[in-house]
Parts: C-alpha cells; sequence; structure tokens
C-alpha cells in the first residue's frame, strides 16, 4: 500500500535506527489504520515537539489518500 | 529568447488555460513556454473555485539582455542563469497512459548558484534535500521535479537569499494546500530529513511552482502600496495578520524606505504588521 511506504520512507529518513521502523496497517470499514513502530530512543523523532512532525505526517497522508480516511498512530 | 505573442488566459484547469492560450494565439505547444501565474482551485461544492491563469508566449530561441527592473511582469530573479528553466507545464490528456517519468532525470542537480553567499555546505545540503524530496514526491504519487534556485528579491536581501528547492510540475495545488498548510509540512518534513541525514543544521526553503515567490512579490507591492497611503495622510495603518515569513517580507519590503516605518504587533495567529509614519 502506497501510504505505508510513505510513512515508512520518511519514517527511515527520520530516525537513528532505520531498521527498527515498521508500519502495521489495519483495514476498517471506513477507515484504515497505519501503525508506525519505531525504536524507543526514536519515538520523538517521529512525534516532535507538540506532536509537529506527526501532524505534519498526518497532512502529507491526507493528501497521499485524497479521499479515503487513513489514520495514522505511533506506538 | 524573444517574445513575439504572449498573453495570459485562464481555464478550469491548467490544462485547459493552456489549450485556450494556444488557440488565442494560433500556435502549438513546442512553439510556448507557459507560465502558471495561478494554479486554481475546484473550491468546495463550486463555491470558491478559482480558475486557472497561465501565461503563454511563444518564443525564438535567442539570448537576450535581462530586461531592466521597470517592467510589467514581475521579475522574480535577476539572475537568468539561477532560475534556470521556468516551470513547463506538459499538458498531458488524462485518458493517455502516462509518459515514462522522464520529469524527474530532466535537470542534473544544479551547482551552487551564489556566488556571494554559496555556501558549499548550504548547497551540499540542498542537494540532499532535492534527493529526499524528490523521493518523498514519489512516495505521494505525484509526478514533478524539483530545481535548486535562489530566493527572489522580494523574499529576502541580497547577502542573505536561502536556497529554494522549487517542486515544478503540473496539478501540483494540492502540495500548497489550505493556507499553505500542505507545503509547510512537506518543508517541515524535508528539512528534518535533511537534517538527519547529513547531521546538520540546515535552512532551505521549499516552494511548488514558485508560489512562495509570487506569494511574496504580491505582499511586497501590497506593502508598498499601504505606505504610499500612511506616507499621504499621516496615519498608521495594520495590515492583516500573517505568519512570520510574510511579516518578515513586509518589514524587508518597507526597511529603505523614506517616510514610513514598519512595526509588528499583536501575539500568536493574531500578531500584524502596522505601518507608521517615521518621526521627525
Amino acid at each position: 500500500m502506497k501510504e505505508r511506504e510513505l510513512i515508512e520512507y520518511v519514517a527511515r529518513m527520520l530516525v537513528e535506527n532505520p531498521d527498527k521502523v515498521s508500519v502495521k496497517e489495519t483495514h476498517g470499514a471506513s477507515v484504515t489504520v497505519l501503525e508506525l513502530h519505531v525504536d524507543r530512543e526514536d519515538m520523538g523523532r517521529v512525534i516532535g515537539k507538540d506532536g509537529r512532525v506527526a501532524n505534519a505526517l498526518r497532512t502529507l497522508l491526507r493528501v497521499a489518500v485524497q479521499d479515503r480516511r487513513v489514520v495514522l498512530e505511533i506506538v | 529568447m524573444t517574445v513575439e505573442k504572449s498573453g495570459e488566459f485562464r481555464g478550469k484547469t491548467v490544462e485547459a488555460a493552456i489549450s485556450a492560450g494556444l488557440l488565442a494565439l494560433k500556435v502549438s505547444r513546442e512553439e510556448v513556454d507557459v507560465e502558471i501565474i495561478r494554479q486554481g482551485s475546484r473550491g468546495v461544492l463550486g463555491i470558491g473555485a478559482e480558475d486557472a491563469v497561465v501565461r503563454v508566449f511563444t518564443l525564438r530561441a535567442t539570448p537576450v539582455e535581462p530586461q531592466p527592473a521597470a517592467k510589467a511582469e514581475p521579475k522574480l530573479d535577476p539572475e537568468p542563469t539561477v532560475r534556470a528553466a521556468a516551470p513547463k507545464a506538459e499538458p498531458r490528456s488524462a485518458s493517455q497512459p502516462r509518459p515514462a517519468p522522464k520529469q524527474n532525470d530532466v535537470k542534473a542537480p544544479l551547482a551552487a548558484p551564489t556566488p556571494a553567499n554559496g555556501d558549499a555546505k548550504d548547497s551540499a545540503a540542498a542537494q540532499k534535500g532535492r534527493e529526499l524530496l524528490l523521493g518523498l514526491l514519489e512516495q505521494m504519487g505525484l509526478r514533478a521535479n524539483v530545481e535548486i534556485i535562489q530566493q527572489s528579491d522580494a523574499e529576502a536581501n541580497a547577502d542573505d537569499r536561502a536556497l529554494v528547492l522549487n517542486i515544478v510540475g503540473e496539478d501540483l495545488g494540492v502540495l500548497i494546500g489550505r493556507q499553505n498548510e500542505t507545503l509547510a509540512a512537506l518543508e517541515f518534513i524535508t528539512r528534518l530529513m535533511t537534517n538527519q541525514q547529513t547531521h546538520s543544521r540546515t535552512g532551505f526553503v521549499v516552494d511548488v511552482n514558485g508560489y512562495r515567490a509570487k506569494r511574496a512579490e504580491s505582499l511586497r507591492r501590497l506593502a508598498l502600496r499601504m505606505a504610499e497611503q500612511v506616507a499621504q495622510n499621516g496615519r498608521t495603518i495594520a495590515m492583516e495578520p500573517m505568519p512570520p515569513a510574510e511579516r518578515r517580507i513586509v518589514h524587508l519590503a518597507l526597511q529603505d524606505h523614506p517616510t514610513v516605518a514598519t512595526q509588528s504587533v499583536g501575539e500568536g495567529d493574531r500578531r500584524k504588521v502596522t505601518i507608521l509614519p517615521k518621526k521627525g
């Protein structure tokens, strides 16, 4: 799925441990949930101050998926 | 190049506007260059829809002196070698299979264009940023190229110009978003990725089809007009609230003005520039 690859691409470029990046995709009836997993040490890098990085990722995701609803969770 | 015929044309989409221009000028697509003035948007339920506007000009490939500043057309960059190519739009009918992604490899990364402050480090960071941004755009399913240019006169002082990663392509309005939201996110993420990959702090700008440059130019003009009013009737005017980067453009535009000064007032989202008469 391309939105999963998008998140994986960006996350890998943002972290110290790209090998620990994975994205799990769950399809619901009307929503797709993307769960981003990163090394504990890299959490701050993908969330950012006040969630700025996470929100920017969500903004880019919205452009990429157009009309479907996609939720990005960082766990 | 010698411009022979030119004109501004409107249409529902950029393609439609170009087609209208080709028809009006009675020329084929190969004979013209196209500058996208406004991407246009569909609006919500037809409300707030905006036509796309393009300037189409026929040209002959003869080099010409850079035009003097007093030209109607906003000349964004005084250095013609820097702004290498005007965004070229290639109209494509939607039904056709998309051609091979030749746009992506058209332009070899440009060499550092700045003699004045052309920091090798900035240039290397911009190259890396371009690479990462191209990758990001591809992941987003967008076809576009990225050129490295310098900030325009309206955006920065001559000795203080940042490099701009300008995304060029068609139908990229989605990359700007409501109130720049998407462009800001794109710039933020691209800078972060570049900082992480180069282990340095970098400050390039990301733009889409010269949107920021055009916005800066119209803001600059607005500021000059308002300054004129203040100079005439001696009364302070407040502009609409604007984000920091845009306030900076206004301050910059009026920094050498003989009779007015600028000052930002207000907090947070409400912060705005006031233009006031200079004392004495």
